[in-house]
């Protein structure tokens, strides 16, 4: 099974602004970790995330900083900002509220399939 | 044989044919496929393998030129057409500067005792020094740039104090410039204002199309090394 495109591009924002809350990161990481959390059923396109990554920064909730990469190239390393850790409250109580919907409306029925 | 030096440089080029990304999306985007490639190469695939498997993991680039549009595209039309804009009024500012600072030095030279065709060549010199400082300074406020100038500048004016300051100096420019041949014309005197602007004339016909021309190029040129550099 893999997760729709919508849906995907929907949990982009919360995804990165998670994985940036626990400390700055690049690129090529970011999705690497979702790939590695969702068992590789988070499928990203990998050039996908930058445009994402850049959407964030011109909104002001993550910040970009040119650094190198172990083995001397440039690599752009991205941090949350404040504005990005109160948007993430903002999203994880959204997310909350539709998972907890599902999970409910799914419990009231014994069997979906 | 597979180069790929060769086959990366040739990747690149197809990237932001439209504009859309700049060359620092180059850059990371060209850091990440070397990451990819890396991991794979760590799998056992060949360089080449690796190459084409990251390759496609990074998405066509049509479909990434289209996704950096969605974030850039309309913005940088309208930036552009901002900066073209703003282009316009300040070189206006300059050469209308330029000019009556020229023509103060006419005065002065006359006063002092010139000949015309001297005063002239003087007026001459005067532009070209206006324009290597112009240059100069446009040079240093583009380098310092990431020191934060331009926040300080639109910290100190605003935005709307800025649009009322640009059109205090356009105005004030062209009225001091209408009152300036007015002085000349007194201060020096009609037949050897007419001299001197003679000998200027010629001068101004090259310099009318190489200032605006040796601008652009700057721009261009320091645009260019700036955005592959700092990004």
């Amino acid at each position: 099974m893999s997760i729709s495109k919508d849906l995907v591009a929907a949990s982009a924002t919360p995804m990165v602004l998670s994985i940036l809350s626990e400390g700055p990161n690049y690129g090529y990481a970011i999705i690497k970790r979702v790939h590695d959390l969702s068992g590789g059923q988070l499928q990203w396109t990998d050039g996908m995330l930058y445009p994402v990554l850049h959407r964030l920064e011109k909104q002001g909730l993550i910040e970009a900083e040119w650094g190198k990469s172990e083995e001397g190239r440039k690599r752009k390393y991205y941090h949350i900002k404040k504005q990005g850790t109160e948007r993430l409250v903002g999203q994880k109580a959204q997310w909350e509220a539709v998972y907890s919907t599902l999970r409910q409306l799914w419990e009231d029925k014994p069997c979906l399939t | 044989m597979f180069d790929l030096n060769k086959e990366v440089a040739k990747w690149k080029k197809t990237l932001c044919v439209n504009d859309t990304c700049s060359a620092a999306d180059v850059i990371e985007l060209e850091s990440h496929l070397y990451d990819s490639m890396a991991e794979l190469k760590a799998k056992g695939l060949t360089e080449q393998e690796a190459f084409y498997i990251a390759l496609h993991r990074l998405g066509s680039p049509d479909v990434l030129a289209h996704e950096y549009g969605k974030v850039n595209g309309s913005r940088s039309l309208l930036n552009k057409l901002v900066y073209a804009g703003l282009g316009i009024v300040v070189l206006n500012i300059i050469s209308n500067l330029s000019s009556i600072l020229t023509n103060g030095i006419r005065v002065l030279s006359f006063s002092i005792g010139f000949r015309p065709k001297d005063v002239a060549y003087l007026g001459i010199a005067a532009q070209i020094i206006i324009l290597l400082s112009v240059l100069i300074c446009c040079y240093f406020l583009l380098k310092y740039k990431r020191y934060g100038i331009g926040t300080f500048l639109s910290s100190v004016f605003g935005k709307v104090s800025l649009v009322f300051l640009t059109l205090v100096l356009v105005v004030g420019s062209r009225v001091s410039s209408m009152l300036e041949s007015l002085l000349l014309v007194r201060s020096i005197g009609a037949s050897e204002f007419g001299q001197i602007s003679l000998i200027s004339n010629y001068f101004y016909f090259g310099y009318s199309i190489v200032f605006p021309m040796v601008i652009v190029i700057f721009v261009m040129v320091f645009w260019h090394k700036n955005s592959v550099v700092k990004g």
